[in-house]
């Protein structure tokens, strides 16, 4: 009767993994090319990298080939356990709290995500892997039997362990705070994975590194790990040694068993008492003297209060201006995008060390000048998703900005100002991180002038497109997302905004850069006081254009920016 | 009803809302006199926020006039705002703002000097017993937290005109009776309020008017003797009878076959 009810919550719970999962990736028509998109490049990835396997297993001598066995297992396991957190994004849906309200046990609710998992990308992505495994070992009809065994001991453990993860830090990920950290942590350890990856290849490139660490204590006591147990267990069936083999495959199984024991433990304890609520306080009712505010305007207990610096400006441009830095310190989307700096910071970073080394070494290319203005200019452009969305972090709550009865005008100058006093100090760090990289300090003054100038001519654009094109973004997991509501027809004309934008600051790149190489630097003393006036003049189009267009389309803006239903 | 603008707060003429092929809000005219508690009722889905969302100008109408406090919202968007207070359902707040930095930002958007901003703040967060969370962010109140504040940030410039949408939804009744309290004393001051709620005491304690909306349709409009006569239900019939007359609902006893 239990073993019938089990099996039933089970089929239910895989059912509604299926159907989330499913309706994740069609429930609009940009998540179904999205899906699409993602068979078309990781399919071929997974597959290559199956075969890559194929062919390394049969070509390496024996030891090697086993060798290289641990390294994939363990390399599939270090990814199966780091993927719910790259995958919550996907998995968000999939809420445990919602389940918990059911006669359902935590453990039930643990293995039926572990039966759901079976659809997840991530172990899908890893089988073709793990088909190549099963087949390059088993020479024989008892191996295959091992191997086959070992190899769902592993991915059984791995996919436990992995959800173990999933549902216990479940709750952290999904709290603010732990989307805050995720949307910073998560590009940083792909800027660390990046530089590992450029620099790891050169450090290994000599064949003498790779035998020392194969013969090291620590590849040794990675071997000893669920990967490293499950590959000498394979590797032993393959080579007719049952014995030792059948021995690492209890390990592993009995590493299993204690891992399924330990993690649904660890759920258990993670969610009960999740449904408890806290003890309600008490509180007296009090009978209060209700103050009626003044009508607006300012009271005479007003006036006595000191001035401080905001009130040199309007107070709906400080009021916003105030509201922005909070919210550009506060807010994901702008941690997000300075982790994109941070990120492109360490490509360029290597992309200039190698390019020092040619140079050195007398190799010339032709791009190699026009780094600095080239990594610039994308730093420009990664930045341009916040001016050119100006109301997209404000979400649904521009709704409430613009009930305001304040001039348009006066939320634009406030929103810019924050936003490129914000871009000013990123890009003094970023520009002087790169003038060092690349041994062009002289040029630091000239770079810091373009980026601050061309930043205008952003902030300026982004008054309009912001107003015509306002966009959501929702951060889901560590991940940006635009709404999945925007449409192709938008996309398209996104892209041209960004094309005509890459034109209009055309100028201010050429007001710094011909004098520097063709004109001579005194022609800077002309040319960076006309490029100044020339962004002036586009900041103040933008403006009233942007103003009157706010005024007229607040009811497309809004809804616009309201959360999908 | 409509057009004599001089009297009224809030005047709506011929009002209109399509969404595709579905008529939300179908011609109506409202007409709500200055100090007036107006309660505006509905089953769900009868046009209620959709009607508040096009009088504050947060939603184009397809078709019709609007006339908030003298002002056409249509040609004089600002003056309008300048002189409204709104509480949406479906609360937006700048949720990475703590509660009092939010109340200050909406005071010196309406033009308050910051030193008159903090205090009404401070009153408003000690009235509605948000002080002790006034350093938390908005992310991380309750819902109802979150409402209290949204009604604060309403109320703070103190508009001549409040739209409240479900304002007591989520709230605990020590708060309830300060807003309560608060919304008396704004009409007793000349406040006009547009006010929509599912519970129907509510509406009977506060509201001087009401008119029912049901299908997008003005189905009844007046003092609770004017409704009465209209859904003719007796002289001492509750409002709940009355909305349930008018609106048409299936009132039998029939319940489910297996309980």
């Amino acid at each position: 009767m239990a073993v019938t009810q089990a099996s039933s919550y089970l089929r239910l719970l895989f059912w509604l993994k299926l159907k989330l999962v499913w309706r994740a990736y069609t429930r609009h028509l940009s998540a179904v090319i999205g899906a699409i998109l993602a068979i078309i490049f990781l399919a071929p990835v997974a597959v290559g990298a199956a075969v890559g396997c194929w062919f390394g297993f049969h070509l390496l001598a024996p030891p090697m080939a086993e060798h290289l066995l641990r390294g994939v297992l363990l390399g599939a396991y270090l990814f199966w356990l780091v993927f719910p957190l790259i995958g919550f994004a996907l998995t968000e849906d999939y809420d445990i709290a919602k389940l918990l309200v059911y006669p359902l046990s935590p453990r039930m609710i643990y293995a039926g995500a572990i039966l759901g998992s079976v659809i997840d990308l991530g172990v899908l992505l890893l089988m073709p892997t793990i088909l190549v495994v099963l087949l390059s070992f088993s020479t024989s009809g008892p191996a295959f039997l091992v191997v086959a065994a070992t190899t769902t001991l592993f991915v059984f453990h791995t996919v436990g362990l992995s959800q173990a993860i999933n549902l216990a830090t479940a709750g952290i990920l999904r709290s603010r705070r732990g989307r805050d950290i995720l949307a910073v942590g998560i590009p940083l350890l792909m800027a660390v994975f990046y530089l590992v990856s450029q620099l790891l290849p050169q450090h290994l490139a000599s064949g003498a590194r790779w035998s020392r660490l194969l013969e090291s204590r620590t590849w040794d006591l990675i071997s000893y790990l669920p990967p490293g147990l499950a590959a000498r267990a394979i590797g032993s069936a393959e080579r007719g040694e049952f014995l030792p083999a059948l021995g690492f495959a209890l390990a592993l199984a009995a590493l299993c068993g204690l891992t399924l024991c330990l993690a649904g433990w660890l759920v258990q304890l993670v969610y009960t008492g999740e449904a408890g609520s806290p003890a309600a306080r008490k509180r007296a009712p009090r009978e209060r003297a209700v103050p009626i505010p003044e009508p607006t305007g300012p009271s005479q207990q007003a006036a006595a209060a000191p001035r401080s610096w905001s009130a040199l400006l309007p107070s709906a441009i400080a009021a916003v201006a105030d509201k922005e830095v909070k919210y550009l310190f506060r807010d994901p989307f702008f941690k997000a995008t300075l982790s994109q700096t941070v990120y492109m910071l360490v490509v360029v970073g290597v992309m200039m060390v190698h390019s020092g080394r040619m140079a050195e070494e007398g190799i010339r290319w032709a791009g190699q000048g026009w780094l600095l203005w080239g990594a610039t200019g994308m730093l420009l452009m990664a930045q341009s998703q916040l001016a050119l969305n100006a109301f997209g972090p404000d979400g649904a709550a521009v709704a409430t900005l613009l009930l305001f009865p304040c001039p348009r005008r006066h939320i634009l100058i406030g929103k810019n100002l924050a936003l490129f006093a914000a871009l000013s100090v990123v890009n003094a760090v970023f520009v002087l991180a790169v003038c060092a990289l690349a041994r062009e300090l002289r040029l630091l003054p000239h770079v810091l002038a373009w980026t601050g100038i061309a930043s205008v001519v952003f902030v300026a654009c982004g008054n309009i497109v912001s107003v015509y094109f306002p966009v959501r973004v929702v951060m889901r997991g560590w991940v940006l997302r635009r709404s999945s509501s925007v449409g192709f027809s938008q996309l398209a004309a996104y892209l041209v905004v960004v094309l005509v934008v890459g034109l209009l600051v055309l100028p201010v790149l050429a007001a710094v850069v011909l004098p520097i190489y063709w004109l001579g630097p005194v022609w800077l003393l002309l040319t960076i006081p006309v490029s100044v006036g020339y962004v002036c003049c586009l900041y103040f189009v933008s403006l009233l254009v942007a103003e009157s267009a706010l005024l007229a389309r607040e009811p497309e803006v809004v809804a616009a920016l309201k959360p999908e239903q | 009803m409509a057009g004599r603008s001089n009297d009224y707060s809030i005047v709506a003429t011929d009002l209109t809302k399509r969404f595709g092929d579905v008529t939300a809000v179908d011609a109506i005219s409202i007409s709500v006199a200055e100090g007036e508690f107006f309660g505006f009722l509905g089953p769900n889905g009868a046009g209620k926020s959709t009607t508040i969302k096009m009088l504050c100008g947060l939603l184009r109408p397809t078709g019709g006039d609007i006339r908030i406090a003298g002002y056409d919202l249509r040609s004089q968007p600002l003056e309008v705002k300048r002189r409204i207070g709104v509480l949406l359902e479906d609360i937006n707040l700048y949720e990475r703002l703590t509660g009092q930095e939010f109340l200050v930002f909406a005071a010196r958007m309406h033009g308050l000097p910051l030193a008159d901003a903090r205090m009404r703040s401070a009153e408003l967060l000690d009235l509605l017993e948000l002080t002790e969370a006034k350093d938390k962010l908005i992310v991380d109140y309750s819902m109802g937290m979150k409402k209290k504040t949204a009604f604060a940030a309403a109320l703070i410039h103190r508009p001549r005109v409040m739209f409240l949408d479900e304002p007591f939804n989520g709230i605990d009744p020590i708060s309830v009776r300060a807003i309560r309290n608060v919304l008396r004393q704004l009409t007793e001051h000349g406040t006009t309020i547009f006010f929509t709620t599912h519970v129907m005491e509510v509406v009977e304690r506060l509201c001087t008017r009401v008119a029912i909306i049901n299908r997008g349709r003005i189905v009844g409009d007046g003092g609770m003797a004017e409704l009465r006569e209209r859904a003719k239900t007796g002289g001492d019939s509750s409002l709940e009878d009355i909305f349930l007359k008018l609106v048409e609902a299936r009132v039998d006893e029939e319940t489910l076959s297996w309980l």
